[in-house]
């Protein structure tokens, strides 16, 4: 048991290694065992975040047949440009 | 034999991705660190400085390696930095020999170096993940062992941590897998797959009892310290609060009754020789600090029979048994509050980011890591109360770690240019090979 268990940790710890050398930008590439949950998407946080002020003022806007005003709520931000992606023009 | 040639195998593989990328020599010397997988081994790899052959190829690859270098300056990075600079400045006037002094504070330095190289690794979400990665698997192996063995022996006999190692006495090795039991859960929290979430749900229980199995009483206090925690921050408390007592009750019934009768010795702690000889050290480390209140007795200080009898004749001189006592007395009050300090800025650090990225999508991450690194810090500082790890690496590369969590989190919020200290540097272009280069 001890050796099958030694061999998965050195094959585990043996994938990290090398995946944290490429770093792929897809984490589903070469990460399977180690995948993460992605990110949940900014529209459902949206309607679950705790801003009642801006569902009341969806509703308001919504009654009135206005456009909606633009969302309070925190959204993330684009994906870490890489610099040296744009000084090559790629 | 064939674990030693596949071990020998894979670190020849491995070594040239080091001096490519020095984060990858971060991530094997974190395990030659807390696992020491070579111990593991037989023939000459076991004796092996791995661990140095690491350390020296990851500084090679700092210099080689194209990626760009900023030092993280965050509130972990700075106390970790004051207390490197209070210890050196105390050593000099350490009382111990050179012989005695020296030894462990190359150690320590080491120690506290290494985090500081680590955090200025650790510049992207996935290369803190692989990091608890590499933290949780060098543990779970004892711990999974731990509890398996546990299991088979129905808890008779004790579990004691890997020789030649920090984690040898079982007071250590339960202190250790209680503070690794929180990061775990972060990994189930965060995996993706399910069947990689219900391995480390299982190897969380036989943790748990290999925990247990250590029979040390101050891994239980801090098992319930931990639980009372987590049931506190829980948003069901009533389901949550049933899970615990069925799992306290299960364990209760199948320890066997020497461990029930050793773990209510904590209650009648007079009589028991163990927890007075434990006072008394506190008392003596105590007296040290008061007689060289600035600087301490220096590094090995509380071990030296010689220090004793200067200070006071008829004083202990062996391990205090306490994270605080021991630093106390070696470091003297200036520096045990900045090392303390270290802890506060990890604890406040990781409260700003539950505060800042509760409720925005694409950092449930940072607020379950924060989260269980907060249990983590709870689990080091009550079972750390009764035994000598005031230095511990795995601890306060987690608590480096929660100070590059908090970059991130600045950089998803874009307060990062605001706040130039969180800054973060930008992850290093890929290699590239052709067939696996990136994006």
């Amino acid at each position: 048991m001890q050796s099958v268990l030694l061999g998965l940790i050195m094959v585990a710890v043996g994938w990290l290694v090398i995946w944290s050398v490429y770093e792929p930008d897809d984490t589903s590439k070469y990460w399977w065992p180690f995948k993460m949950k992605q990110p949940q998407s900014a529209a459902p946080a949206e309607a679950t975040s705790e801003t009642p002020w801006r569902r009341r003022s969806h509703a308001r806007s919504a009654r009135r047949g206005q456009p909606d005003q633009p969302s309070q709520a925190k959204q993330p931000s684009q994906p870490t440009t890489r610099p040296w992606q744009r000084r090559s023009g790629s | 034999m064939l674990r030693t040639l596949f071990f020998f195998a894979e670190m020849t593989v491995l070594m040239p991705f080091v001096l490519a990328r020095p984060f990858a020599g971060i991530l094997l010397w974190s395990w030659f660190s807390f696992m020491n997988p070579h111990r593991l081994m037989w023939g000459p790899e076991s004796d092996m400085p791995w661990a140095m052959i690491v350390i020296c190829a990851t500084m090679v690859g700092c210099v080689v390696a194209r990626e760009p270098k900023r030092f993280p300056v965050n509130p972990v990075t700075i106390m970790i930095i004051l207390f490197i600079a209070m210890f050196s400045f105390g050593t000099i006037f350490a009382m111990a020999g050179s012989d005695e002094v020296l030894p462990k504070y190359t150690w320590v330095l080491k120690v506290y170096g290494v985090a500081l190289l680590t955090a200025a690794m650790l510049n992207s979400r996935l290369r803190i993940h692989a990091l608890i990665w590499v933290m949780v698997l060098s543990l779970a192996f004892f711990g999974i062992k731990g509890g398996g063995f546990t299991l088979l022996t129905g808890g008779t006999s004790r579990v004691w941590g890997p020789p030649g190692t920090m984690i040898t006495d079982n007071n250590h090795v339960g202190a250790a897998l209680l503070v690794c039991l929180p990061l775990m859960n972060y990994l189930r929290l965060q995996s993706a797959h399910r069947m990689v979430r219900l391995g480390l749900a299982a190897a969380m229980v036989l943790t748990t009892f290999a925990v247990v199995g250590t029979y040390s009483r101050g891994a239980l206090v801090g098992l319930v310290a931990v639980t009372l925690f987590l049931w506190m921050k829980s948003s069901k408390k009533l389901a949550s609060g049933i899970a615990i007592l069925a799992v306290a009750i299960a364990a209760l019934a199948f320890m066997p009754s020497q461990w029930g009768e050793r773990m209510n010795t904590i209650q009648t702690y007079e009589q028991d020789g163990s927890a007075e000889s434990r006072i008394q050290l506190w008392t003596d480390a105590w007296t040290m600090a008061i007689h060289r209140p600035l600087t301490g007795v220096g590094f090995s200080g509380t071990y030296s029979r010689n220090v004793a009898d200067r200070i006071a004749p008829g004083l202990m001189a062996r391990a205090i048994h306490s994270i605080y006592f021991e630093c106390l007395a070696e470091q003297g009050f200036p520096g045990f509050f900045i090392w303390l300090g270290i802890t506060v800025a990890g604890w406040i650090t990781a409260q700003r980011i539950i505060r800042e990225a509760k409720n925005t999508a694409g950092l449930e991450w940072a607020v379950d890591l924060a989260r269980m690194s907060q249990c983590s810090i709870i689990a080091y500082l009550t079972a750390g109360t009764f035994l000598s790890l005031s230095y511990w690496d795995f601890y306060f590369t987690m608590l480096v770690a929660i100070g590059a969590t908090r970059a991130q989190v600045l950089l998803t919020l874009g307060k990062a240019d605001r706040r130039t200290w969180a800054r973060a540097a930008p992850a290093q272009p890929p290699l590239a090979v052709p067939g696996i280069a990136a994006g």
